[in-house]
């Protein structure tokens, strides 16, 4: 910096902005775990200006010990007792997020918490290799032979055999964007099937392409220094993704608006809106917000964001499509679709997605579609890797 | 539990981590911890008088426990000084990566230079996120008062940070020498 430089009013507030420590927001969690149920307990038994109250037991669920209780805090809470199940989402002492949480929004906030904690990296290109899994269905050729030409509805009631086609992608995004980026496509493609005679129907027909381009892996450069992003292309931008606020306010604020200008955009393009609600909208950021690419004061806020809004379950003990142990973070659209953001529970690592969605109309729903981040990381060159 | 105890536990789950927050800006974690409780304990007193927003109102009464705790002779805590007992390296590594036009340390000397009531109105806004009328009945002014006193607190910050560090304020200095 040199100093003498003019100073306008909205740097000097961006400066002072960015002056708050991440620790005051982190302290303040961590102190509200441990006071909460104190504080309240303590209030509600106080009878200065108001009736007395009984002492209230909490309803009878099955009792987990959850990290850092101790006896005194139980006791300090009067009847309280320690409950499972989707309650208040009350966390007790540094409870880490290995350590069992009971529910989304309490899993959430204490992943805020070792979010915060992670190191922050930098570098000119983001690298990410990730690893994809999509379920094909495919027409043996017996229904082939059934199915007029062309009659993609007609195709959907008769019988189909299932394929997973699986593959990975190396991608470098530049940090300062519009910029050079790369991707590898087609990397370590596998081919497997739900069963041996989907295997043998894929054979009996030729061992068809089961994709409409081309599975060898090569190599895309992309020189997109002439080009203008839109913004909301800007959001998936991991250069714009590092400057994303750290602070839940700023950040919600920010979230809103994408909402809002996204749903204007839908409006003015065709008269009807997107569909998604602003936790629709919130829920579909997690693999940005989530990524890498994001600060940890960032990735932290967001955590704090999703553990606010409604309609988002856990699901525990899960894995992921490279067989890592994770947390899935569940929304459901409709009574048979749900998506799945997954989450390294050790370090609150976004490790991948998922999606699932009935094969037939009125079948269960399957996993359709899987990802996984495989590596990802700041890196100073096209073509390096972490 | 009865309305008033769901009320209670809805405003405590809303506002308790920002009069934390608010709190440890101005005093050490174990006084804060006791201020934001006591808050509460004021708030569930007087739970059918809070106004809506409620947060104006509760940093309202943590800041005069605050007073109070000063008033009894308890150290007084400069913002300056807590920010540097708050930061660590992932604040300045945050800075850096940010592309801010003065070094941290610059930007802190410069804070530490403003006066207290500047510093808190600042604060009010760009850290514990109240708008302006909200922060004015916090600091128990009137909006158009607040505005001014944000208007020259913006500028005088302005001033500071483009003149560069003066003096190197004492806390600062004992925290620097402390390390």
């Amino acid at each position: 910096m040199t100093f003498g430089a003019k100073m306008n009013r909205t740097d000097a507030e961006h400066a002072f902005r960015a002056l708050k420590p991440a620790a005051l927001e982190r302290t303040a969690d961590e102190i509200h775990g441990r006071r909460r149920d104190t504080d309240l307990a303590r209030a509600m038994q106080d009878t200065m200006g108001r009736e007395p109250r009984p002492a209230r037991t909490r309803s009878r669920r099955p009792i987990l010990v959850i990290a850092g209780v101790t006896a005194a805090g139980v006791a300090a809470a009067g009847a309280a007792v320690l409950t499972a199940g989707d309650g208040g989402g009350s966390h007790r002492g540094p409870a880490t997020v290995a350590q069992a949480p009971l529910d989304a929004r309490t899993f959430l906030l204490t992943a805020a918490h070792t979010a915060e904690k992670a190191p922050l990296t930098t570098g000119a290109y983001y690298y990410n290799r990730e690893r994809e899994q999509a379920l094909i269905r495919f027409l043996g050729k017996r229904s082939r032979r059934a199915m007029p030409t062309g009659n993609a509805e007609l195709a959907k009631l008769l019988p189909f055999h299932v394929a997973y086609v699986t593959k990975s992608q190396d991608s470098w995004n530049a940090r300062r964007s519009p910029g050079l980026a790369r991707t590898i496509v087609g990397i370590d493609r596998k081919i497997t099937f739900r069963s041996a005679a989907d295997e043998a129907a894929w054979r009996a027909l030729g061992s068809p392409e089961l994709e409409d381009w081309s599975a060898k892996p090569h190599t895309n450069n992309y020189d997109f220094r002439d080009i203008k992003p839109s913004a909301s292309q800007r959001r998936d931008d991991p250069g714009e993704i590092a400057k994303l606020p750290a602070d839940e306010r700023s950040l919600t604020i920010l979230l809103h608006r994408w909402h809002d200008s996204d749903e204007k955009a839908a409006r003015g393009h065709d008269g009807v809106g997107t569909g998604m609600s602003y936790t629709d909208t919130v829920f579909s950021m997690a693999p940005n917000l989530l990524s890498g690419a994001a600060r940890p004061g960032t990735r932290a806020a967001f955590f704090r964001i999703l553990a606010g809004e409604p309609g988002i379950t856990l699901v525990r003990d899960t894995t992921d499509l490279l067989g890592r142990p994770a947390v899935a973070l569940v929304q459901k659209e409709g009574k048979k679709r749900e998506h799945r953001y997954l989450i390294d529970p050790a370090t609150t690592r976004y490790l991948g997605h998922e999606a699932y969605m009935p094969e037939k109309p009125d079948g269960p729903p399957v996993r359709m579609l899987a990802s996984a981040i495989q590596a990802e990381g700041w890196v100073r060159s096209l073509g390096a890797r972490p | 539990m009865d309305e008033s105890e769901r009320r209670f536990t809805a405003l405590y789950d809303a506002h308790h981590r920002r009069v934390l927050a608010y709190a440890l800006t101005h005093a050490e974690p174990h006084t804060a911890e006791d201020i934001a409780s006591e808050t509460f304990l004021i708030a569930w007193r007087r739970l059918d008088d809070l106004g809506d927003p409620a947060l104006p109102w509760l940093l309202g009464v943590a800041r005069n426990l605050l007073h109070k705790q000063r008033d009894k002779g308890a150290r007084r805590q400069v913002l300056a000084a807590r920010i540097a007992a708050l930061s660590g390296p992932a604040d300045q590594a945050a800075w850096d990566v940010a592309d801010h036009v003065v070094a941290r340390h610059d930007a802190l000397a410069a804070v530490a230079a403003l006066s207290e009531r500047d510093l808190e109105v600042l604060a009010l806004v760009t850290w514990h996120g109240l708008e302006p009328r909200e922060a004015a009945r916090v600091v128990g002014c009137s909006a158009a008062a607040f505005f001014v006193r944000l208007h020259r607190a913006r500028k005088r910050l302005a001033r500071a940070l483009e003149s560069g560090p003066a003096a190197p304020h004492p806390t600062l200095v004992a925290e620097k020498a402390a390390r």
